[in-house]
């Protein structure tokens, strides 16, 4: 995993993680979330949504986007602007996008329930803006929170 | 995360969770669950020192209420904090687990022909 600060365009700060397709990594891309919010001071429901979508994109990504069982490597760039979060999550996986899967109808009963397929209406529902684009053979998800002036 | 198991009256356990309820926790915390969702049978989730829930740690949930419920038990949330309370309405949960603040209300709702002490 390596971390590293970047200067972007000159809008706003920068911050980009590279990790491997485990599971295992994610308590570790947690962490370096919240510290990304501690820094910029954000509101708790600003911080968890932020830590929320990255966890569930990730672990869509982890989960399905591979055939195989070799190490890849995906990138999370978080980019802070006074107004608003930018979270790029990129990933070298199959072609997938999660913004054309329907909206499901939430289950009537427990019996018919499934326990799995909560992460992308909780990414939707924290979030302010998705979109997903196939770069050079990758997967770009962009997600973009709202940040209210204070 | 941390898992505390208290019986209250009547039948009931109370398992208190505390931290964090992603990945790493939920599966520190799955075998668990499916043992007591196997044994008991009125199961009441304390989430109120539960700091972050992910849709790993929903899966826990619902797999432990459907397994009881098969059984003819029931597992019911308690008191969770907002944005835990906020993950649990956005995904639906709340509407196939029942959410209560309210701990007598809670007992009721497991074991309604039992009145639970005050």
């Amino acid at each position: 995993m390596s971390s590293q600060p970047r200067s972007d365009d000159g809008s706003g700060d920068s911050r980009r993680l590279v990790v491997p397709n485990r599971l295992s990594e994610l308590g570790r891309v947690s962490e370096w979330v919240r510290g990304f919010a501690h820094e910029r001071r954000l509101a708790r429901r600003l911080a968890y949504g932020l830590e929320l979508a990255v966890s569930e994109a990730l672990t869509n990504v982890m989960s399905y986007a591979y055939r195989d069982d070799a190490r890849h490597d995906i990138v999370i760039e978080l980019n802070a602007q006074p107004d608003r979060i930018r979270i790029e999550v990129e990933d070298d996986g199959v072609p997938f996008n999660p913004l054309e899967l329907p909206v499901e109808e939430p289950p009537v009963s427990l019996e018919k329930s499934r326990p799995t397929g909560r992460g992308i209406p909780l990414m939707r529902s924290f979030m302010d803006e998705l979109h997903y684009l196939r770069r050079d053979n990758r997967n770009v998800l962009t997600m973009v929170l709202h940040c209210a002036r204070t | 995360m941390e898992i505390h198991i208290e019986k209250l009256d009547g039948d009931i356990i109370r398992v208190r969770l505390v931290g964090r309820m992603d990945y790493a926790g939920a599966t520190e915390i799955d075998a668990r669950f499916i043992e007591l969702a196997g044994r008991e049978k009125f199961v009441l989730v304390d989430l109120s020192k539960v700091s972050f829930l992910a849709s790993m740690g929903i899966r826990t949930l619902i797999m432990a209420a459907k397994a009881l419920k098969e059984r003819a038990g029931k597992l019911i949330l308690f008191s969770p904090e907002m944005m835990v309370a906020k993950v649990l309405k956005t995904s639906g949960t709340d509407t196939l687990i029942p959410v209560y603040y309210d701990l007598p209300l809670a007992c009721k709702a497991l074991q309604p022909e039992r009145a639970p002490k005050s």
